[in-house]
């Protein structure tokens, strides 16, 4: 019996539990890119800001064709630099989520040698 | 084939695991060990710190980390036990406890599928059986087991209304051998026992449940337990009230663990998200006027939405369709359109939905409102237009309009307004997204006389929950309203809602009116010291909404069904027949002795005019249903066209004669006067009612007959009666020989009158009759004098006086109470304003010229 529940634990411990580690890990990435509305923010980072457009008119007009295609280049260009800030700022949160989930993903997965080094060295210090 | 080994199961070692001494001392550990950490660390921080500000110079450091390693070090060990035996534990609750199950075969060792609940309840039953040498081992000490070892069960029993205490102690009565001879039982386990495991085992395999939980076995207990039968059937129970209450536990259980897993993406999503409108256009001015849906469902914690199923799953097919997607939601009012659109807000939040939909904003237009802040309409125009636009520059708004019909070729008026005009250019691109929400009412007078703005959206249904789903609502609602009321609410209390609504109010669909009856009826009780909800306090409030006796239907019901003639012939003199047929009728239809689908009576009575068929219906209504009031009369010689059909089931713009009353008042006697005048189409709408209990009404709603009783009344060949009786035929055969003609000359189908529950014959009135009818209309002119402290002394002369004057051949004793209001109250009133009659007089009106005459007393 106790050599079944050793297996049904190095199961646990080494399949089981990094599975649903993974699992998590896996959310926190997603619904962070999703908080941040990275996806959205990527699709349309060179899309006039809030849908800003001016018209160029009927007839043409040198001058006023130039007029628009600065606004609307700078509507573009606004757009793009106010979603790169969260863009950026929703990937220094996703690497940061990607590590802090990696250190403790590969700290679980070690935890039985953690634990052994763990107690003789806190022996060494007793004695 | 009963193959149950539960000693060699992994979920036996599992309770013994955990019942052992170690892993009870695993737990303490991890408590003490975890106090230890923080002691040690705590004060090798301060020894730390303290030692710092002592002396610092790189000596005294080394010193330090000498003499205070032991601290340290204790530190460390205390963390490690603790981290170990935090570990053990999540291994035993985690793997241990739900090993894997085998698959099922017919050979199969049943004991492999229970969870750890069950196991160790059925580990106690048997140490328990073994020590008192009970075999076989049966279910009533598992039973007791369960209950005893499972809190959640007591209070899923507390909802039932059961005590857990009266019921272990029941049960503990029955723990002796001598009280468990069971013949039938030839194995370890009692047959009932091994029936328990088998339903079980079927009740798990329907809920898809992995193991036999705790609440699948006390569902087969409540089955094959014959004690805890006896204590269900007391209460009024069944089975069936057992699995909705287990559902209930169940339900809330999964979404307590589904809330605890707060690494799952479901609970993270719930964040919402930020700068999502810095991928889309401004919506500034819709921002103004509208509600977020969205954020609303944010804010509410994301509560899922119960039902509906069909009914989300094709508006988010229209949605997300690539061409013009706008839903037209059409439903009674009541009937949760509005769940529709906050579960399409929940899936779009959480990205759950199809494409188009995912994390869009569901903005819900409040286009009164604006009414209300703009001057004109011009102005009104601008900003809808100035709205539409924004919504289609944004690209990622789904648009909610409720009370669309209000909008659409209407007149202006308060809150209305039309604006098909400026709608339809928006409604076919792809990118205008609407959601709009209309009663039927307003869809067939308003939208469908729009075609073109209907043929831009696509129809959604949205049905009136059944009363099953409805009582699901009403459970997930209970929490919220337990927790603002501070009061529990009993299962029996939910279904005596489901069931009063369903019966009683027909205005209004579910859930909208179970809904408003358990939040009025937890306002009231939370003014009361009462701690539960019981089904009396919804009787109170029902009553009190529907003007019926609702609390003591039951026995008041039973009292009147059996002395239903006397009470009648109160009214009603003769007609001995027709009244103990009406009453044995109805007798046999409300004890329900065959399924019922009909109204609660149907009847046909038959007679010459005057003989007291319209009276019998209003004693009926009286004394039945409380009030002559509910008895809803209809001439049908009004309806003798089939262009009447309309003014009797209602069209569009029109109430129906027939179905509104019915709908507002289905409790209530529904009298057809003069039936055989109707046209045959409309005898033909009832057929339905009478099958079926219910009709379509022409505005597509569905009006329920069931609590109604129905009196047509005609008087076709009541020549043959009168006939019959001058030959002195005997009466029992005047009813065959009067269909027989009824037949002949077509005047009644005989699918019609087969629907009826009887067909009731009355007899012309003797003189004798009259006489006492004379007697019952003077005797309410003596009660009314009474009252004023007059006493009237009514004659014999004048009784046949009145007789001879009020009696016709042709119309009964319909002229007796013209006859009595001319030559009796007149005179009567008269001589009251005159002052001739004052207070304490004792008066008789003379038989010949109706004169008072005023009494020596």
């Amino acid at each position: 019996m106790s050599q079944n529940i050793l297996g049904q634990y190095l199961v646990w411990h080494f399949f089981d539990m990094p599975k649903e580690l993974g699992k998590a890990w896996k959310n926190y990435l997603r619904s962070y890119f999703n908080f941040f509305s990275t996806g959205s923010l990527l699709k349309t980072l060179l899309t006039p800001w809030h849908g800003l457009m001016w018209s160029y008119g009927r007839g043409f007009s040198f001058t006023r064709y130039a007029e628009t295609i600065i606004s609307n280049g700078f509507s573009r260009i606004i757009g793009a630099i106010i979603r790169i800030f969260l863009i950026i700022f929703g990937f220094v949160v996703e690497v940061f989520i990607f590590i802090l989930g990696g250190i403790v993903f590969f700290t679980w997965l070690f935890l039985p040698v953690l634990l052994v080094v763990g107690f003789v060295f806190s022996i060494k210090l007793l004695f | 084939m009963f193959n149950f080994d539960f000693q060699k199961t992994a979920i036996f070692q599992a309770v013994r695991i955990a019942r052992s001494p170690i892993f009870g001392v695993v737990k303490i550990k991890k408590i003490a060990f975890l106090l230890l950490t923080i002691i040690f660390s705590l004060l090798f921080l301060l020894s730390a710190i303290s030692s710092n500000f002592s002396s610092f110079d790189y000596n005294s450091l080394t010193e330090f980390s000498t003499d205070y390693d032991f601290l340290l070090g204790f530190a460390l060990i205390s963390l490690i036990i603790f981290v170990i035996c935090s570990l053990i534990i999540v291994f035993i609750n985690t793997k241990i406890k739900r090993p894997s199950v085998p698959l099922m075969t017919p050979v199969v060792n049943l004991a492999e599928f229970l969870s750890f609940d069950v196991a160790k309840a059925l580990d106690s039953t048997i140490r328990f059986s073994k020590k008192r040498k009970i075999f076989p081992i049966n279910s009533t000490i598992f039973l007791y087991f369960l209950l005893k070892e499972n809190s959640e069960l007591s209070f899923v029993l507390s909802r039932l209304l059961l005590s857990t205490e009266e019921i272990t102690q029941k049960l503990g009565e029955y723990f002796s051998p001598q009280k468990f001879h069971d013949r039938l039982s030839t194995g370890v386990y009692s047959e009932k026992f091994e029936q328990t495991i088998k339903e079980a085992i079927k009740i798990a395999q329907a809920k898809k449940h992995k193991y036999i939980e705790k609440g699948d076995i006390l569902l087969a207990l409540s089955i094959y337990e014959p004690i805890f039968g006896g204590f269900l059937l007391e209460a009024d129970l069944r089975p069936d009230d057992v699995r909705n209450i287990i559902l209930w536990q169940e339900d809330e259980e999964i979404k307590r663990r589904k809330k605890r897993r707060f690494w799952d993406y479901e609970n993270l999503s719930q964040k919402g998200s930020i700068g999502r409108g810095w991928a889309s256009g401004y919506t500034i001015t819709l921002d103004q006027y509208a509600v977020d849906c969205s954020q609303a469902a944010l804010q509410e914690g994301i509560n899922e939405v119960v039902g509906y199923k069909t009914e989300i799953e094709q508006t988010e097919r229209i949605l997300s369709s690539p061409g013009v997607n706008n839903v037209l939601l059409i439903g009674e009012p009541g009937v949760g359109m509005e769940n529709v659109v906050k579960a399409i807000a929940i899936k779009s939040i959480k990205g759950e939905s199809l494409k188009g939909i995912n994390y869009q904003r569901v903005m819900e237009l409040k286009i009164p409102q604006l009414l209300a802040q703009l001057k004109s309409i011009e102005e009104v125009e601008d900003i809808l237009d100035k709205i539409f636009r924004e919504v289609v520059n944004a690209g990622n708004v789904i648009l909610v309009v409720d009370d669309f019909h209000n909008f659409v070729g209407t007149e202006i008026a308060p809150g209305a307004i039309d604006i098909t005009g400026l709608l339809a250019s928006y409604l076919d691109l792809p990118e205008f997204k609407l959601m709009a929400i209309s009663s039927y009412t307003g869809l067939h007078k308003r939208i469908e006389n729009n075609p073109s703005i209907l043929n831009l959206f696509s129809k959604v249904e949205v049905k009136e929950p059944s009363p099953k789903e409805t009582l699901r609502f009403l459970q997930r609602l209970a929490p919220f309203l337990e927790g603002k009321y501070g009061k529990f609410i009993s299962y029996p209390a939910i279904e005596q809602v489901v069931d009063l609504t369903g019966r009683y109010i027909a205005d209004v669909p579910f859930p909208k009116k179970a809904k408003d009856v358990l939040e009025e009826t937890m306002v009231r009780l939370s003014a009361s010291d009462d701690k539960w909800l019981l089904p009396e306090h919804i009787d109170k409030i029902v009553a009190q909404k529907t003007e019926i006796p609702v609390g003591k239907i039951e026995t008041k019901e039973k009292e009147l069904l059996l002395n239903l003639e006397d009470l009648i012939h109160e009214r009603i003199i003769n007609q001995k027949e027709a009244v103990k047929e009406v009453s044995t009728s109805l007798r046999r239809a409300r004890a329900k002795l065959k399924k019922r689908k009909g109204p609660m009576g149907g009847f046909l009575f038959l007679g010459p005019t005057g003989v007291g068929k319209t009276e019998t219906a209003k004693a009926l209504a009286s004394i039945y249903f409380g009030s002559e009031d509910k008895m809803i009369r209809l001439d049908m010689s009004e309806f003798q066209s089939k262009e009447d059909i309309p003014r009797l089931i209602g069209s569009s713009g029109e109430e129906g004669l027939l179905t509104t009353p019915i709908r507002e008042n289905p409790f209530s006697l529904l009298l057809l006067d003069e039936v055989e005048k109707a046209h045959p189409n409309i005898l033909n709408l009832f057929l339905q009612i009478l099958d079926d209990g219910h009709i379509t009404d022409g505005m597509g709603r569905k009006i329920d007959f069931k609590n109604t009783i129905i009196i047509a009344t005609s008087n076709a060949g009541y020549k043959i009666i009168l006939d019959e009786l001058d030959n002195d035929l005997d009466f029992s055969e005047v009813k065959g020989k009067l269909l027989d003609e009824l037949f002949d000359k077509a005047i009644f189908r005989p699918e019609l009158i087969n629907r009826f529950d009887a067909v009731v014959v009355f007899k012309p009135l003797s003189k004798q009759n009259l006489l006492d009818i004379a007697q019952l209309m003077l005797n309410k002119i003596q009660e009314g004098l009474g009252e004023k402290n007059i006493e009237f002394v009514i004659s014999e002369e004048l009784k046949e006086r009145v007789v001879e004057l009020g009696y016709d051949i042709t119309f009964g004793a319909r002229n007796l109470q013209r006859t009595i209001q001319d030559k009796v109250e007149n005179p009567l009133a008269e001589a009251l304003l005159r002052e001739e009659i004052k207070k304490g007089d004792k008066v008789e009106l003379s038989a010949k010229k109706f004169k008072v005459k005023i009494l020596e007393k």
